[in-house]
């Protein structure tokens, strides 16, 4: 795995008009994956990812020059990329006229069984499908802890929800995914 | 990949005598996909700039002052207030330029505002009884118009902004005489030259 810069290492690199670009780059290089995760788990479908990844990037390279570091970086990155996937998943839900979680996870589930590799024996995928019967702020959560194995205090920086709250709403996710999993055998 | 020992124990804590597995995210990605997606995120802000640009020529020329494209019949503002003006207040009126107009109409408020304030003025001297000093007889001679139209050329905003505050802090009409008998006021109106 490439080694990478720290992020203040990064960030004086962006804000330098001589190395903005450098930094930048190496910026994306560093995040991409990760964001691409977070988001492609969010959304499912590879297409809708790459489009969101790429505004993520974009915001970012927008707002560079404003990031004042009231959060670190890899804060400000994720919440960026999360408030793109709400935004994203609230727009689907409106224009397929979509108001019940419900019918929304059933396009979801749609998207996951068009996969080439999708196998519904297979547990990694039973797991994926009980994540999507999840409401989007419990899958969230779930996502970022069992997958990213973050942190809730930084989830909460990024989440801007008390670590409590968070907690719970893990807990309840792992019963309901363990409820799905139990019901499908 | 495992898990962190926290992640294991809290879901042991959660849902106990579940095992959980190292499950990974199954998606994929097409090959070459995380090569290839920094040059589009660089080429994707490229294009987004080039609309930024495009967005400040704009805004330039916003900035300039370009007259309207569209065409008008010569000089049609100068007959559609013609037309406007026979429609309303007359056929053959002549249309006086706006700002000359307005001018006029502040004028003659203030000439009419003054000599309401001269009129005020004399009445605490009594004018209405008709006390004017004779030691002055060219005053008394001359008619109210004669007035206005000196107070109109030789005082300024100013003069008569002070001149009102004179005649407030007087406060003219609460000294005014109020044991005058409507029969007195009669006999002073009958008996009175109000020509002049």
């Amino acid at each position: 795995m490439a080694e990478f810069p720290e992020d203040s290492i990064l960030l004086e690199l962006c804000r330098e008009p001589g190395s903005k670009e450098k930094g930048f780059t190496t910026l994306v290089y560093k995040y991409q994956e990760r964001i691409y995760w977070h988001i492609r788990r969010m959304v499912v479908n590879h297409e809708d990812a790459n489009d969101l990844v790429q505004n993520v990037f974009l915001k970012v390279w927008k707002h560079l020059d404003g990031f004042r570091e009231e959060s670190s970086l890899f804060t400000w990155l994720y919440r960026i990329a999360t408030n793109e996937c709400i935004n994203f998943l609230n727009q689907q839900k409106n224009k397929r006229h979509i108001s019940l979680d419900q019918d929304h996870t059933h396009s979801l589930r749609l998207f996951l069984k068009q996969d080439d590799s999708f196998n519904a024996t297979k547990l990694e995928w039973k797991l994926q499908e009980a994540i999507l019967q999840l409401p989007d702020k419990q899958r969230l959560v779930f996502n970022l802890r069992y997958f990213d194995e973050m942190p809730y205090e930084k989830m909460s920086q990024i989440l801007e929800t008390s670590v409590g709250a968070l907690k719970a709403s893990y807990h309840h996710a792992a019963k309901k995914i363990e409820q799905f999993i139990r019901s499908q055998i | 990949m495992k898990k962190d020992v926290d992640i294991r124990e809290e879901l042991n804590s959660i849902l106990p005598g579940i095992s959980w597995t190292d499950t990974e995210c199954p998606f994929d990605v097409p090959q070459a996909y995380f090569e290839e997606l920094h040059p589009r995120i660089i080429a994707r802000i490229a294009n987004e700039s080039a609309d930024l640009d495009a967005l400040s020529t704009e805004t330039d020329i916003l900035q300039k002052h370009y007259e309207i494209p569209f065409e008008i019949p010569e000089k049609y503002f100068q007959q559609l207030s013609d037309s406007i003006l026979s429609k309303t207040v007359g056929k053959h009126r002549q249309i006086q330029p706006t700002n000359v107009h307005s001018r006029k109409i502040i004028y003659f408020i203030l000439s009419a505002a003054a000599a309401l304030l001269l009129l005020i003025g004399l009445s605490r001297r009594n004018f209405f009884h008709r006390q004017v000093p004779q030691s002055n007889p060219t005053f008394a001679a001359l008619s109210n118009q004669e007035i206005v139209d000196y107070l109109n050329y030789h005082m300024s905003l100013l003069d008569k902004e002070e001149l009102i505050n004179n005649m407030e802090a007087g406060s003219t009409i609460s000294n005014l005489s109020t044991d005058i008998s409507t029969s007195s006021l009669e006999n002073y109106l009958d008996s009175a030259d109000l020509t002049n």
